[in-house]
């Protein structure tokens, strides 16, 4: 039985009686639930002045819908005069409306309401904040070293080695497979432009360069922010929710010292010899084409990568990846210290680690071109 | 209406007022907190208690005001003083947070490989001392995602008294704990109390703990922004001049059932 198809008897209805001058009576009948809420201009049958009598002795059904709208009249005659009375109600519906009048007034604080000056200029110290807390970090890290250099014996080895295995070896499978597909790519592009030239070898020298100077540290960050530095976020931002951060400050830790540091170094040095090794997988990546597509053999390829990567180019690689390494790790402990107290804070500050690594990390990349570029190397 | 200062205070809370940014929590507080004592903080949900705790052990700076320990202020001692003075102090958080990498022992043993010259050994042992004492001997290497709700806040109770703290703070000690754990928790720490001579300051609204084991409590009332009542809480319960404070104590409120229509 659906009460849509039901007859006109149950759906809500509302009579209004005037028995005599001053009173009037509103009764509800029919059935009042969410679902068959009526929409009767309720305001319009309040009289100006005198009693107000509700009643709804034969109400099939009644749920939140007669209360609400109950609450509803009452508040239109707050003020006005008219009296209202409840009793013919059943003592479930009068009890809710009562119970949804009771609720005392209380200031609540109003949203702010500000003009998009005032917004514009909040953004704009917010961003002098965090760079604020950026610099700050930037220096407490270092003197953080300073400190631990100092009292090794606070230094925690065993959890450094951990970390140093998740930010190294265990990064190998992933890492191997970029590199990889990388050196790939890179040497499939060139192969199809040095073709028509007939100087199908050189692909040997554009992969070996172009991954020794940038893509093997470009692509070793990226993939390494998104999953150290995120790694760090979330661990530090929960940390901070569940108070652990707070637990190791009223110790006399500091958090720097106790979670940033053993991070950044371990990234810091990591990078770098991850970074070889994506070297390594791209220049196999590249022979790989070099074999299949335009018949160099093996070695041939090696010589030629042999010939013109030289070690400064591989260096050059190197010193970017142990920067782009602390970028990394630095973003993912800055926001995770500083993260909010709630679940969705972690979200967050995980999400503004990885955006802010990889901004860095390019902007800091187009730093050092400039710099190999003055200092012809 | 300052009190009268007394040199026996362990902890002296002096015209604090805290806020976030520009919204103000509290306003002008004054308590004094005696040496071995179970002191309470109590007050309705959102109005300040836990917000005092951390103003309290140093993790948030007051607005205006100043907290002194033994007629030292704390307020405006630089980080080397801070950290001095915090060495005396043990805190139980909410949800205990324990250090999630570190096992049961690894946490106690944390702060005394810091602060101690104790050998490896001697720590292992004090560690395995200090969760026995809490009835948690024989979990010294389990993590704490392994063990329950109840047995991570008595643990979480041990590391607090890692350095044989004087000063035990708790925030809200019984929460989602059952009754008899609760009730276990709450006598434990006048074992405490009464074995460490330790003073303690307990944040709860729980007013089973409040009445079994406070000895003095103050009241911050949500509303006026203020302490609204100080003293011992069954005597407040009975005769506080503030009725708010007695209804929170006697566990009334004005309901809308009591209004029946008439």
């Amino acid at each position: 039985m659906s009460s849509r198809s039901a007859s006109a008897s149950t759906s809500p209805t509302v009579v209004a009686k005037n028995p005599k001058s001053g009173v009037r009576i509103l009764h509800f009948g029919g059935r009042w639930t969410v679902e068959t809420m009526p929409e009767i201009d309720l305001l319009a049958l309040i009289p100006e002045k005198g009693l107000l009598r509700l009643e709804a002795g034969e109400a099939e059904a009644v749920d939140t819908s007669l209360a609400m709208t109950v609450t509803r009249l009452m508040e239109a005659t707050d003020g006005t005069g008219v009296k209202v009375d409840l009793s013919g109600l059943p003592v479930s519906v009068s009890n809710l409306v009562l119970l949804a009048r009771a609720v005392p007034e209380q200031d609540v604080p109003k949203p702010e309401t500000t003009s998009f000056i005032t917004e514009a200029g909040k953004k704009a110290m917010a961003l002098w904040t965090s760079l604020e807390v950026a610099l700050s970090f930037f220096g407490e890290s270092f003197l953080a070293l300073g400190r631990t250099l100092r009292h090794p014996k606070t230094f925690r080895l065993r959890e450094f080695l951990v970390l140093l295995g998740d930010c190294g070896f265990r990064a190998l499978p992933i890492v191997s497979l970029l590199a990889f597909l990388t050196g790939l790519i890179l040497a499939f592009v060139g192969a199809i432009q040095l073709r028509v030239f007939g100087a199908d070898v050189y692909v040997a020298d554009l992969v070996g360069l172009a991954m020794s100077r940038e893509m093997a540290a470009l692509m070793t960050s990226m993939i390494m922010s998104g999953r150290s530095g995120a790694a760090f976020a979330a661990h530090l931002g929960t940390m901070k929710v569940s108070e652990e951060i707070d637990a190791l400050s009223t110790f006399g830790f500091k958090p720097v010292d106790m979670l940033a540091l053993p991070r950044l170094l371990a990234l810091t040095l990591m990078m770098p010899l991850l970074t070889l090794y994506a070297n390594l997988m791209g220049y196999l990546g590249g022979a790989v084409i070099g074999y299949s597509m335009l018949d160099i053999s093996y070695s041939q390829y090696l010589f030629e990568t042999q010939t013109i990567v030289t070690t400064r180019d591989i260096s050059i690689g190197l010193v970017k990846s142990a920067v782009f390494g602390f970028i990394i790790a630095a973003c993912g402990c800055v926001q995770g210290i500083h993260c909010g107290q709630d679940a969705a804070a972690v979200g967050h500050a995980t999400t503004r680690a990885v955006v802010l690594s990889i901004t860095l990390i390019v902007v800091a990349d187009a730093v050092f071109a400039v710099i190999c570029e003055v200092l012809k190397i | 209406m300052t009190p009268p200062r007394s040199s026996a205070a362990r902890i002296d809370v002096r015209n604090l007022t805290m806020a976030y940014g520009s919204r103000v929590v509290m306003q002008e507080m004054n308590f004094q907190i005696h040496r071995g004592e179970v002191f309470v903080i109590m007050g309705g949900s959102g109005c300040g208690k836990s917000t005092l705790m951390k103003h309290l052990i140093g993790l948030l700076e007051p607005a205006e005001g100043a907290i002194l320990y033994d007629n030292v202020n704390f307020t405006t001692a630089d980080e080397d003083e801070r950290h001095a003075m915090r060495r005396s102090f043990g805190v139980l958080y909410q949800a205990g947070a324990l250090w999630g990498s570190m096992t049961l022992a690894e946490n106690i043993a944390l702060p005394l490989e810091q602060y101690t010259s104790l050998s490896r050994r001697d720590i292992r042992e004090v560690a395995s001392f200090k969760l026995a004492l809490v009835g948690l001997n024989g979990f010294e290497d389990f993590y704490p995602a392994e063990i329950s709700g109840g047995m991570r806040k008595r643990a979480a109770l041990a590391r607090a008294m890692a350095l044989d703290p004087d000063i035990l703070f708790f925030d809200e000690p019984s929460a989602g704990l059952d009754p008899i754990s609760s009730a276990r928790l709450d006598d434990l720490i006048v074992q405490l109390r009464d074995s460490l001579g330790a003073t303690i300051v307990i944040v709860t609204h729980e007013l089973a703990s409040i009445f079994a084991i406070g000895d003095r409590c103050v009241y911050l009332d949500v509303e006026s922004k203020r302490i609204t009542a100080e003293g011992h809480p069954r005597e407040l319960a009975e005769s506080s001049d503030d009725e708010k404070v007695r209804e929170f104590l006697n566990r009334q409120a004005e309901t809308p059932a009591d209004h029946q229509p008439s």
